[in-house]
């Protein structure tokens, strides 16, 4: 009998950790915003715990999209409004990688500044410094586009750590398959400046001049 | 008997954590499934073989699965004590889908489980009677 007990408090508290987490509430600000004058995109984000540790090849994803759990930053805005936001602020797409060409090509389109900050960091870091390159190799991030295929595939992907065919901004220093393949690079969160899991996070992206 | 389910559901739990963070290693399995979905479904698979077997878990056998569980956070991540607070808590969220809770709220969760259930099932062997549950005075 006290074992049935203790089993139901156990279940009991389960439960209510789920109800409690269904029930919570996300930010009250706009998930993106453009501004069209400055040429300035700002876009809300979460850290993700667990590539501090875990390598993964996925930047930002959107949090409802496939690849939602599965990288460093889970991005709080969908990759058609991303896409368009680039495209307001005048960006030219690559689209210059196919499904067939991924792992002999590095992405095309216009070099992105990137820099990420959050409320009590001392200032905006770069992609750089809160993304760790196991080869050290500064990240440059360009807007392939792909728009047609992120839209069918339903991934999520706003920024991809080596060049892709899927993802809307990649990172032009690696071809497809660098990180899962052929193992050349890993790339995890810098557990150093990041903050807690969860945490919301502001990106800011911008053509680079 | 309630104990004894609840050893299995136990013992499927650890087995499904341990089953995860090895192929948790496998990046290109990784990206691609929620591989941490092995830990509600081995928990439900030991529950049912239990159901419709009766198979006894040893109290060695579980006590050396949370060893074994304990000993592959560290291993496999770099030595680092860090993976302690990272890596079970991110399985637990992916394979239950409890995206919205922090690792620090799962991490409660977890700890919360591991200790009510070592106390459950360890309870009778002697270690935790010894230390926790006071004896009845023999004189």
């Amino acid at each position: 009998m006290k074992d049935r007990i203790r089993i139901s408090v156990i279940f009991g508290i389960i439960a209510s950790l789920l109800i409690v987490s269904c029930g919570k509430k996300g930010s009250d600000q706009p998930a993106l915003t453009v501004d069209k004058q400055t040429g300035t995109i700002t876009f809300l984000a979460e850290v993700n715990g667990k590539y501090l540790l875990t390598p993964t090849r996925h930047g930002v994803v959107f949090k409802d999209g496939k690849n939602g759990d599965k990288s460093i930053f889970i991005g709080l805005t969908d990759h058609k409004t991303f896409y368009d936001a680039l495209i307001a602020i005048g960006a030219r797409a690559g689209n210059n990688m196919t499904m067939e060409n991924k792992e002999t090509t590095k992405v095309e389109g216009d070099l992105l500044d990137v820099t990420v900050t959050w409320k009590g960091a001392p200032k905006s870091y770069t992609l750089d410094e809160v993304i760790n390159d196991s080869n050290k190799k500064p990240i440059l991030m360009r807007f392939g586009g792909n728009l047609e295929k992120a839209m069918s595939l339903n991934t999520g992907c706003l920024f991809c750590l080596d060049s892709c065919p899927v993802g809307i901004v990649s990172n032009c220093n690696y071809t497809f398959g660098a990180v899962e393949k052929r193992k050349e690079v890993a790339f995890t969160g810098n557990k150093d400046i990041l903050p807690a899991d969860k945490t919301l996070v502001t990106f800011t992206v911008k053509l680079k001049k | 008997m309630a104990k004894e389910y609840f050893k299995s559901i136990f013992t499927g739990f650890i087995a499904g954590n341990i089953i995860a963070m090895i192929f948790n290693q496998w990046i290109f399995l990784e990206m691609r499934v929620n591989i941490a979905l092995v830990i509600p479904l081995s928990t439900f698979i030991v529950l049912v073989v239990y159901h419709f077997s009766r198979i006894k878990f040893h109290l060695t056998v579980i006590f050396f699965l949370e060893l074994i569980f304990g000993l592959l956070v560290f291993l496999l991540y770099n030595f680092s004590v860090e993976s302690y607070r990272i890596i079970p808590a991110s399985m637990f969220r992916e394979g239950f889908h409890l995206n919205s809770l922090s690792l620090g709220e799962v991490n409660a969760v977890i700890l919360l489980i591991f200790v009510i259930a070592n106390f459950i099932i360890f309870r009778d062997s002697g270690i935790v009677s010894t230390w926790f549950v006071r004896q009845p005075d023999e004189s």
